[in-house]
């Protein structure tokens, strides 16, 4: 029975050391990793240097101080079919330089999808970047036809993220987060801001990239549902992104309406439409407005050519959700939302000088 | 009576006809439907922009008819009008970027028709390889940028001699040199021999790779002349210039009546062709039609123009 007892004993007292030192390991590791992160933390703007493009881009997200075992490998893919995507790219590099150089957490690479928006470039685009075994991949998708390669990268424990814009059927995954324009939302700020012009009444031509490109049929959609039932809307007609299409397509519909009131261009290509208003005469009649700040559309807003454009930091969301994902491979850290809208700005004439400056 | 019946089936009989008609036609229905249709602005937008592909599938027809093809044509309209806004910012005058930009169209057709004749290539994957390359060049020059062209140049593309545009002008210039080229100098007869019968026209003398060679450099020239149109028009050049442009281009040169097998085309039927694609896209926008549908049009208008030409010239052939 003493023997027994003392069995009980030592056994009791053997479980409750190594219990013991097993929250005491625990508590050691956790409070290593909470003392490791407290003397982390994140590292700020200044530290960073960042140079953001105008005043309306100051980033949001920083990248964290703890320093992961390897370096994140991460793949930027983007389109090059508009001065937008010029303006992506150079984001692009200030995201690499700032965490190859300055964090020195990761690689960074950054990979043209194409020159238009067809998704079998996207998804050969997909599937290289997943044979190349990157950590993280962040890709706009317009197209709902990329959805399954992107499940394909997950599945694969390959990081998405998406930004600018993500079709609906992306949402259904389960990809890391979108950085990006409400488009819907775009579409009815420009709406909006068309039909004040116009009093809620008058016509308005739509002029879009490529009929089923989800992005610009949310946009249309988008300010349609903002536009007074009185007003009459033209086409919308296709210009594939291209200025010289904005051009014929603008003056066609001049001719076709006489009275127009305002041209609508969805995609890239307003340029066009703005140079046919100015050789028409036409800009105190005709409104035109359209999407991005870049520096073509500065200019028209400059010249008056252009009424609007809406425009929202591309700058801002690519680098927020670079540091993002960066900071989730390294830290576990998730995002407060899964979907993180960047704001919009309806840039006009009257307040360019506000948002075209830093 | 029967000098007038001759006469009618002289007109019917003639190449161009079946694109002639439906122009006709499609002009009486526009008329009718839209009452802007007829106005003189709405004529010379509808011409400036049936210009670029008019003379451009002016070029294609001597291609088609010397029994090659070339679908690089959209891509290198874009190019040379992304090397107009290069030259112009490289401060070059304007002289020396109209003869830049022609013989950069020449000397990349040319390339394409080197690998073509010199190599037994075919036509198609070298013209599709080219289009890859140009377009990649353009992206690469421009940096997805839009590049801007403000030469005094740029006035062929936006300018008007009275209420015609120069676009038009050169067209209708240009039309009547290669017509004569075509269809009154040994050179044209030998592009149409050595479209119709290689063989036998290498038999008989003719140099036909040569004869090829310079129908691409045609082709080229006036590409580069498109290409400042094109740029001229809006002051500025893209990566996506010109690019699914070649659809149009040689689809004007089926429905004018010309055909891809070699041997037989129109330069009158080009222009008519690319006048009859501007038409139906102007009709589309005057009336509010779905763009969607246009493409079925288009689509259409090419498929009709051979099953017309294919039974014209069966009766022909059978009396």
């Amino acid at each position: 029975m003493k023997k027994q007892l003392s069995l009980l004993l030592v056994i009791t007292l053997v479980g409750a050391l190594l219990a013991g030192c097993g929250k005491n390991g625990n508590s050691s590791s956790e409070g290593a990793e909470n003392k490791e992160q407290e003397e982390g933390g994140y590292y700020t703007l200044e530290e960073l240097a960042v140079e953001y493009p105008q005043a309306m881009d100051k980033p949001n997200i920083m990248p964290t101080k703890v320093k992961p075992d390897t370096p994140v490998r991460i793949a930027i893919l983007g389109y090059a079919t508009n001065p937008y995507w010029v303006g992506l790219q150079e984001t692009g590099e200030v995201v690499k330089n700032t965490l190859e150089n300055v964090v020195e957490g990761a690689e960074v690479d950054w990979i043209i999808i194409g020159e238009d928006f067809a998704a079998q470039k996207h998804i050969a685009t997909l599937e290289t970047a997943i044979a190349k075994q990157y950590d993280v991949i962040l890709t706009p998708v317009v197209d709902d036809g990329v959805v399954p390669m992107l499940e394909k990268a997950m599945s694969q424990g390959i990081t998405i993220g998406t930004y600018v814009a993500e079709s609906p059927g992306v949402k259904e995954t389960d990809r890391f987060a979108l950085f990006g324009q409400d488009v819907d939302n775009s579409g009815k700020e420009a709406g909006k801001f068309l039909n004040e012009k116009l009093g809620g009444k008058g016509k308005i031509g739509f002029i879009t990239g490529s009929f089923g490109v989800t992005s610009f049929e949310q946009r249309m959609e988008g300010a349609k549902s903002e536009l007074d039932p009185a007003i009459e809307i033209l086409g919308p007609y296709e210009n594939s992104d291209q200025a010289e299409k904005s051009y014929s397509i603008t003056k066609d519909m001049v001719t076709a309406a006489p009275d127009l009131n305002a041209v609508y261009v969805v995609s890239g290509g307003v340029h066009g439409a703005c140079r046919a208003i100015e050789e028409l005469g036409l800009e105190d009649q005709v409104a035109v407005v359209g999407f991005d700040l870049t520096s073509e559309n500065i200019e028209n807003l400059e010249k008056g050519t252009m009424a609007a454009t809406v425009a929202d930091s591309a700058f801002a969301q690519l680098f927020d959700l670079a540091m993002a994902s960066y900071n989730y491979e390294v830290t576990g850290e998730e995002t407060p939302q899964k979907e993180m809208w960047t704001e919009l700005f309806v840039i006009t004439p009257e307040n360019l000088s506000e948002y075209a400056s830093n | 009576m029967e000098n007038v019946r001759k006469s009618g089936q002289k007109i019917i009989k003639m190449r161009e006809f079946p694109s002639e008609a439906a122009l006709i036609a499609l002009f009486i229905l526009l008329s009718i439907l839209s009452p802007n249709f007829l106005g003189v602005n709405n004529l010379m937008n509808m011409a400036k922009q049936a210009a670029v592909i008019g003379l451009v599938a002016m070029g294609e027809t001597f291609v088609l008819i010397s029994g090659e093809v070339d679908l690089s044509v959209g891509a290198m309209l874009g190019f040379c009008g992304v090397m107009a806004a290069v030259l112009w910012q490289a401060g070059m005058p304007p002289a020396v970027i109209l003869i830049c930009v022609l013989c950069i169209g020449a000397i990349s057709a040319s390339i394409s028709a080197l690998l073509i004749v010199r190599l037994k290539l075919a036509a198609f994957a070298v013209t599709l390889g080219m289009m890859s390359i140009l377009k990649g060049a353009m992206l690469v020059i421009t940096g997805g940028f839009q590049l801007k062209y403000e030469s005094p140049l740029a006035v062929l593309g936006h300018g008007y001699l009275g209420k015609v545009p120069y676009g038009v002008v050169l067209l209708f210039i240009l039309l009547i040199c290669f017509y004569i080229l075509l269809k009154k100098t040994p050179f044209g007869r030998r592009v149409f021999a050595t479209g119709s019968n290689a063989t036998a026209a290498r038999i008989s003398g003719i140099s036909t790779g040569k004869i090829k060679i310079i129908c691409f450099a045609i082709t080229g020239m006036l590409c580069g002349l498109g290409g400042l149109l094109m740029s001229g028009s809006v002051l500025s050049a893209g990566a996506s210039t010109g690019i699914g442009y070649e659809n149009d281009i040689v689809a004007a040169c089926v429905i004018g009546g010309t055909t891809l097998k070699g041997g037989e085309g129109s330069i009158v039927g080009a222009v008519i062709g690319s006048f009859l694609l501007g038409t139906v896209k102007n009709g589309f926008v005057l009336l509010n039609l779905g763009a969607s549908w246009q493409l079925v049009a288009t689509g259409s208008i090419i498929v009709l123009s051979i099953i017309i030409d294919s039974i014209k010239n069966k009766s022909y052939t059978t009396g």
